[in-house]
């Protein structure tokens, strides 16, 4: 048993140093290529732990938005770094996702009509931010300052952001695995897979289900901080439901509630879309629509995502196993003997 | 009529039921009883086509019919009223009966369909106009059966059709049942009540996870339970 | 002020009306395979670039264009549910929610290849007519007709589904499916021919407004929140529910462009959305 746990450790140990050494071989747009990649897999990674309790959320949106804006009002009006400003936001982004939990959840709603709620929540901080002029209106709020000053949590080498926001993955990784091999992770998945069964079980639903919620929120504030550090802009489209339905896409292909599965689904999805892009920049609409059915055709084939399917596969082939041993299926047993009268 | 043979099966890689055979003849009214979860519910999927057997076979009169569809099924004239009633509870009592006679076959003999119904079941009559979701338990239960009469069958496989009613229900439920033995319909019961139960049926099987244990002639039976003979494991079903 | 009120009350009834037949189509398709046709505002969309392709080839006015469009959209429905729904109805919302996604993709990118982003519209020869009623009311002929046939086509629905056999099969299924087929009703049958007559309504509602809007690929991202909103007002699965919700939804949305202006106009229904959501989950009816 020793060797099957190294082998993952090493796998990732060796993906860890080419990640780290990586930025050093990228010219300036490949390495911002890099971070936004990056960047995208944090936002999978976090929204995850919402995928995990089986929370159909898209107002996440609004967490960007907190993030963003909230530190660099912070910094533009009351000279507060940025890094402090970066927990007013997670303060907020957590407020606001414990609000919309605490409305959504104990209206026993559908997933999907969860996920509408959310979703006009989500909108609700783009129309906020659209509409005043105190957030910039339709412009965005510039952060620019030239120079590093790491207390104010800017850089002028861009890899240094490469570097904080590898970290920030390696960190909701993780969280993560934590949280995955924890209580509360059982929770979760118990609520994920059937919902009524976990409250029988006497599974807080709504306690767990707001908490994976309003830490899947908070983390996404700092991600938002980030954005607006990195690229000197708090703009409303973060808030818009084209980013975070991306990331939901991306981590249900991967594979939902799975460790990896977010990581793996950015690792892919974003190069293919990339690629289609560049290649297909002749006819607009081309690359998009080839992704369009590139989606359909792997949800289709596998009906549920990478990681999920896999295990699911490894799953039927141990019990075929199992059944081919000739020992019958694992819940057999001998009944006592009973005359069968005629 | 209907043959059930050697049938294995469940909702997955693990099997619930395990090498169990049945048969019925026309006419006949047969019970199947079992604890809870013993797996009646199962082979009553696996007769009505709901779910597919694993390995052995399912015949109506000669023809193997293993994995029909339930709508293949119900044509042929097996048709099952399931556990918990599953009435359309949106809709009249009036309507639940004509839902069940859609299909042509049942929808050609609808005006005959609709006189044994509401003579076997007359309260059915006086509130045919009303909600399904209004009815009392025991009225419920009977609209589940005049359903599955209004869809015609040759065999009717009822599941706990007298679970949670009170005695005066019950009695009224069993009566209809014993009076279509006289209409040649085939009956089996699946319920955990034995005693009940073995009294309006010639015969019976009782199911012990997932396998038959013992079957036989009711009259037998019940006299096996008078005189303590019966089998430990078969005990415990009689309340 | 007065006198205009009726022509308030005809461009409301005519813009829900559109909702209701939209979301009406979908709450049904919802009730009977209990997965939402995300892409049921994107069909709509086509529909209309089909109305103006029809015309910039053959001349066709946009009712007469009914004609090959409302087949035409059946077609389509029969196909997203083959693709889309067979085999895949035990899959959980999140990964459906990817496939029409994926869907919706295909659908948005194909009309941009094809008719690029400049808005196209097809032009009636009632276009630009009006009904003239007493002295000051002017009610324009395309919303006149767009009223009529919404509520019209919204109340043979409703019959249609309370006194038919069909319709009794619809309901059956849509409040238990398993029991339906267990009374030998074809469950897929009547699955695909709810999906197909959903998109019937939708190629109806797009003739009904074609001849006043104007399209673009981004038009059916716009209508599906609104289609979103009708449906989850109306209660989802609910026929009558979403009929109701859509004329509501369109009176108010139109009353208070015309009294508040645009921009908060436009964002009325979004809050009226959540003050009822909070206020009865479940949606309005029932």
């Amino acid at each position: 048993m020793e060797k099957k746990k190294q082998s993952p450790y090493i796998a990732i140990g060796i993906g860890l140093i080419a990640m780290v050494a990586l930025p050093h071989f990228l010219d300036l747009t490949a390495l911002a290529v890099a971070i936004v990649t990056l960047w995208t897999m944090y936002l999978c990674s976090t929204w995850n732990v919402c995928g995990m309790a089986g929370i159909f959320c898209m107002a996440h949106g609004s967490a960007l938005v907190a993030g963003a804006y909230l530190s660099t009002l912070l910094w533009r009006y009351f000279g507060i770094s940025p890094w402090i400003g970066m927990l007013a936001g997670i303060a907020a982004a957590g407020l606001f996702g414990w609000l919309i939990a605490a409305l959504g959840f104990r209206a026993r709603l559908s997933s999907m009509a969860f996920a509408l709620f959310t979703a006009i929540w989500g909108s609700i901080g783009y129309f906020i931010v659209q509409s005043y002029n105190f957030f910039g209106a339709s412009n965005c709020i510039s952060n620019a300052y030239a120079g590093t000053h790491v207390g104010l949590f800017q850089f002028e080498n861009p890899i240094v952001f490469y570097y904080i926001i590898l970290a920030m993955n390696v960190g909701a990784v993780l969280l993560s695995n934590h949280i995955l091999k924890s209580r509360f992770g059982l929770y979760l998945k118990a609520v994920n897979s059937n919902e009524r069964f976990a409250a029988a079980a006497g599974v807080d639903v709504v306690r767990y289900k707001t908490i994976a919620m309003t830490l899947s929120m908070m983390l996404f504030a700092i991600a938002g901080t980030f954005w607006a550090q990195y690229s000197r802009l708090a703009s409303a489209d973060l808030a818009g439901i084209q980013a975070i339905m991306f990331a939901i896409l991306v981590v249900v292909l991967g594979g939902v509630g799975t460790l990896w599965g977010p990581v793996l689904g950015a690792a892919i999805l974003m190069p293919i879309r990339e690629i289609l892009r560049i290649k297909f920049v002749s006819l607009p609409g081309l690359s998009l629509f080839l992704f369009g059915l590139i989606i359909i055709l792997v949800l289709r084939t596998l009906k549920t995502g990478i990681l999920t399917w896999y295990s699911q596969y490894r799953q039927k082939k141990r019990f075929i196993d199992i059944a081919s041993m000739g020992k019958g299926t694992p819940h057999d047993f001998e009944m006592p003997s009973v005359g069968v009268e005629k | 009529m209907l043959g059930v043979e050697n049938v294995s099966g469940g909702y997955g890689p693990v099997s619930v039921i395990n090498g169990v055979s049945l048969g019925l003849k026309e006419g006949e009214t047969k019970a199947l009883i079992g604890a809870n979860k013993a797996g009646k519910s199962t082979i009553f999927r696996f007769i009505s086509g709901l779910l597919m057997p694993r390995s052995g076979k399912i015949t109506f009169n000669g023809i193997d019919v293993t994995g029909f569809s339930p709508r293949d099924m119900v044509n042929l004239g097996i048709v099952l009223v399931p556990e918990g009633r599953r009435l359309f509870t949106d809709m009249t009592v009036l309507e639940n009966l004509l839902v069940a006679s859609y299909f042509r076959r049942a929808r050609e003999q609808r005006t005959s369909s609709f006189e044994l119904v509401y003579d076997l079941f007359p309260v059915l009559k006086m509130r045919s106009k009303q909600i399904a979701a209004t009815l009392s338990g025991g009225e419920q239960q009977q609209l589940a059966v005049a359903r599955g009469l209004m869809s015609r069958p040759s065999v009717l496989l009822l599941d706990e059709p007298t679970i949670g009613l009170d005695p005066s229900a019950r009695r009224s439920i069993m009566k209809a049942i014993s009076e279509l033995s006289q209409r040649n319909v085939a009956v089996v019961i699946a319920e955990q009540n034995m005693i009940q139960t073995l009294k309006i049926c010639s015969y019976t099987y009782i199911i012990v996870d997932g396998r038959l244990v013992l079957e036989g002639e009711s009259r037998g039976i019940l006299n096996d339970f008078a005189e303590q003979r019966l089998p430990h494991v078969v005990k415990g079903l009689i309340s | 002020m007065f006198s205009i009120l009726p022509q308030i009350l005809v461009t409301g009834i005519a813009v829900g009306g559109i909702y209701a037949l939209v979301a009406s189509g979908l709450t049904v398709a919802y009730a009977v395979t209990r997965h939402i046709n995300l892409m049921q505002a994107h069909f709509l969309m086509l529909s209309l670039y089909l109305v103006v392709l029809f015309q910039s080839i053959w001349g066709l006015d946009p009712y007469v264009s009914a004609l090959l469009v409302v087949p035409i959209l059946f077609g389509f429905g029969l196909l997203v549910f083959l693709t889309f729904m067979r085999g895949m109805l035990e899959t959980n919302v999140m990964t459906m929610f990817q496939l029409f996604i994926g869907g919706l993709m295909v659908i948005e990118n194909a009309v941009l290849m094809v008719f690029s982003t400049t808005p196209r519209q097809a032009e009636s020869v009632i276009t630009m007519q009006r009904i003239v009623l007493g002295n000051n009311i002017m009610l324009p002929l395309d919303q006149v007709i767009a009223c009529l046939a919404s509520v019209g086509i919204g109340v043979g629905g409703y019959f249609l589904l309370k006194s038919t056999e069909f319709g009794r099969c619809v309901r059956a299924v849509s409040n238990d499916a398993e029991a339906a087929s267990l009374m030998g009703i074809k469950v897929a049958r009547v699955q695909w021919m709810v999906f197909g007559f959903s998109f019937v309504l939708i190629a109806i509602a797009a003739v009904l407004i074609a001849p006043s809007q104007w399209v673009n690929p981004n038009l059916g991202g716009q209508y599906m929140i609104f289609t979103f909103i009708v449906i989850t007002l109306g209660g989802f699965g609910n026929f009558v529910g979403a009929l109701l919700a859509g004329f509501l939804l369109g009176i108010l949305q139109t009353v208070c462009t015309a009294i508040i202006g645009t921009t908060i106009g436009l964002a009325i229904p979004y809050l009226f959305f959540v003050a009822v959501f909070l206020w009865r989950p479940r949606g309005l009816v029932e």
